[in-house]
């Protein structure tokens, strides 16, 4: 599965309700948007797009848009 | 506008997002309780007094709890209810927890849960206010493999997909809609290629098709959908452009599960759709806001969403899938079945053919006296409660101060006060329980808390007849009729009328 920037940024914008841009060197602190709560919306989200599941441990290890492209791209 | 509060031991949170994003400008508060049982016990009337409606939702298909925890589930949200006047919403999501069934003694999972939490199950439906909210049947539709999301649910308490989460947003809101608004009445059809697959007048009866092939099944099945619908005290009407006799013969020569005879309105001629549909709604006594309306043809559909918008417009689409969703609406069901509904057509039937009558008589006055009406007042009669508590929430035009009073609410009053029950009958049959006054007494003073009186029993001064017994009752047990509480609403002007030519008022 290869996820592109342009999804990913339509994605979060869905999850966090507001617009919201991403780049390759995006990481979870960047974003305030980013607490459990929109954290849980983006998993949906994300499911739902690429039609994956996703493990525990890849929901723990999601804390960035490398991390998320590598876990995308395992499936 | 309605705001609901949700008591969970999940989160919910995507899916009140999705809510609000279905219903923009209603409240829903989410309160996730990791042990519900406490949370319920100790809940305050304070905490809900801002709320319409309560929604509890358990999911132990997730949590997987023992089964006598899951029944004091049921017994402590029965207790709630108990003591709580709103409508209540209970999640149906029980399991049986790790239990593996031997083969020969399982009736399937679902059957299994029914089987063993009945007594549960049975005590929390008897509560008027308690409603079902369909969790598993929205699980098998979805199908649980992709309902539940276990690795989310473990992590952050929020077990389910974005497929489970659209559709327990779409029901809620259905259901909540459905809940705080009134119930349909009428249901108005089209004939052509809507209660049968072609058109009659071109066709010729032998081409039409409503049977069990494969042309046909989709409207047998619908007309089937429609006696059942009938069973339960809905009222059907045909509203179809066509030639009166080729409609007939369709019912006299085709074996359909509808009869000519199960229709009490037919509308059968060239006019517009729009008037026939206001006439419908004139003879029977009925707001329009009570119809819904089936037809296959999208013009007649758009122009009645746009003249009359409170009718329910639904549309019968020749895709089999789409007929069944369509069957699930909520516009379709009752939130409670009196052995009362079931005599509704006859009731209309009888009115209709008074109506006819009322034509011969030169007086209003002069054909009432013909009718022979009989009332039959009942004093603080237990058994009609359901059927009083009923009309509470379901008479717009007659009725005091459309306050809606619970079974128990009505057993106080009776308690403390006396609530005067009504039955009519005439020589063309029986209206049922049509009127209602409850009195609270103080000293040897009386106040009128509220009376009503259903449309159907309107236009025979039979609203002055009752008044004057009951007033009479009053003081022959001694006392006087000292204040009416009157509210002037949208509907009630029949009882605005009744109120000024009384002489009779609330002080405010």
């Amino acid at each position: 599965m290869v996820a592109n920037l342009n999804d990913l940024n339509n994605i979060f914008s869905k999850a966090f309700d507001t617009a919201t841009v991403v780049t390759m060197d995006s990481v979870r602190d960047d974003f305030e948007a980013w607490d459990s709560i929109n954290y849980l919306n983006l998993v949906v989200e994300l499911e739902d797009f690429y039609h994956v599941q996703f493990s525990m441990e890849e929901i723990k290890e999601m804390n960035s848009i490398k991390k998320i492209i590598e876990v995308l791209g395992r499936k | 506008m309605s705001s609901c509060l949700f008591l969970s031991d999940v989160v919910l949170d995507p899916v009140v997002k999705e809510i609000k994003a279905l219903m923009p400008g209603n409240v829903v508060d989410a309160n996730y309780e990791e042990e519900i049982i406490p949370k319920l016990l100790s809940l305050s009337d304070g905490e809900l007094a801002n709320y319409d409606v309560l929604f509890i939702h358990s999911d132990q298909v997730f949590h997987k709890k023992d089964q006598g925890w899951q029944r004091s589930f049921c017994k402590v949200v029965a207790d709630v209810s108990r003591s709580v006047n709103k409508p209540i919403l209970v999640s149906n999501s029980f399991s049986l927890s790790f239990r593996q069934a031997p083969l020969k003694s399982s009736m399937g999972s679902v059957l299994d849960i029914r089987g063993t939490y009945n007594k549960e199950f049975e005590e929390l439906s008897s509560l008027a206010n308690v409603y079902v909210f369909d969790l598993l049947g929205l699980c098998m539709k979805v199908g649980s493999s992709q309902f539940y999301n276990y690795s989310l649910g473990h992590l952050y308490q929020m077990p389910y997909t974005k497929p489970a989460i659209k559709q327990i947003a779409l029901q809620f809101v259905e259901q909540v809609n459905f809940l705080t608004s009134e119930e349909k009445k009428v249901i108005i059809v089209d004939c052509d290629n809507t209660l049968w697959k072609g058109i009659v007048g071109e066709d010729g009866v032998d081409d039409i098709a409503c049977d069990k092939n494969a042309d046909g099944i989709l409207y047998y099945h619908f007309q089937q959908f429609l006696k059942a619908r009938k069973e339960e005290g809905f009222l059907l009407c045909i509203c179809s452009k066509n030639n009166e006799v080729d409609v007939k013969d369709v019912f006299d020569k085709k074996n359909t599960p509808l009869k000519w005879d199960d229709f009490i309105l037919k509308k059968i001629n060239w006019d517009d759709k729009i008037k026939n549909i206001a006439d419908i709604g004139r003879e029977l006594n009925l707001g329009t806001d009570s119809f819904i309306f089936i037809d296959d043809n999208l013009f007649e559909l758009n122009s009645i969403r746009e003249l009359l918008p409170g009718v329910s417009c639904v549309h019968l689409s020749v895709n089999y899938t789409d007929f069944l969703e369509n069957t699930e609406r909520f516009v379709f069901k009752r939130k409670q079945i009196l052995s009362a509904d079931v005599e509704k057509t006859k009731q209309y039937e009888t009115e209709l053919l008074r109506k006819n009558e009322e034509q011969l008589y030169t007086s209003l006055d002069e054909f009432i006296k013909s009718l022979d009406i009989k009332l039959d007042i009942r004093v603080n009669d237990f058994g009609d409660i359901p059927r009083l508590s009923q009309m509470t929430g379901k008479t717009n035009q007659f009725n005091f101060n459309k306050h809606v009073f619970n079974e128990d609410e009505l057993k106080a009053f009776m308690d403390k006060g006396r609530v005067y029950s009504l039955k009519v009958a005439d020589k063309y049959g029986d209206y049922g329980t049509v009127g209602l006054i409850i009195t609270e007494l103080n000293g040897t003073e009386a106040i009128m808390e509220n009376y009503l009186m259903s449309c159907r029993a309107l236009g025979k001064k039979i609203e002055y007849d009752f008044f004057d017994r009951v007033i009479a009752d009053l003081s022959s047990q001694g006392f006087m009729l000292k204040d009416i509480r009157f509210t002037e609403t949208p509907k009630n002007i029949p009882a605005q009328t009744f109120i000024k030519t009384m002489n009779y008022g609330s002080k405010p």
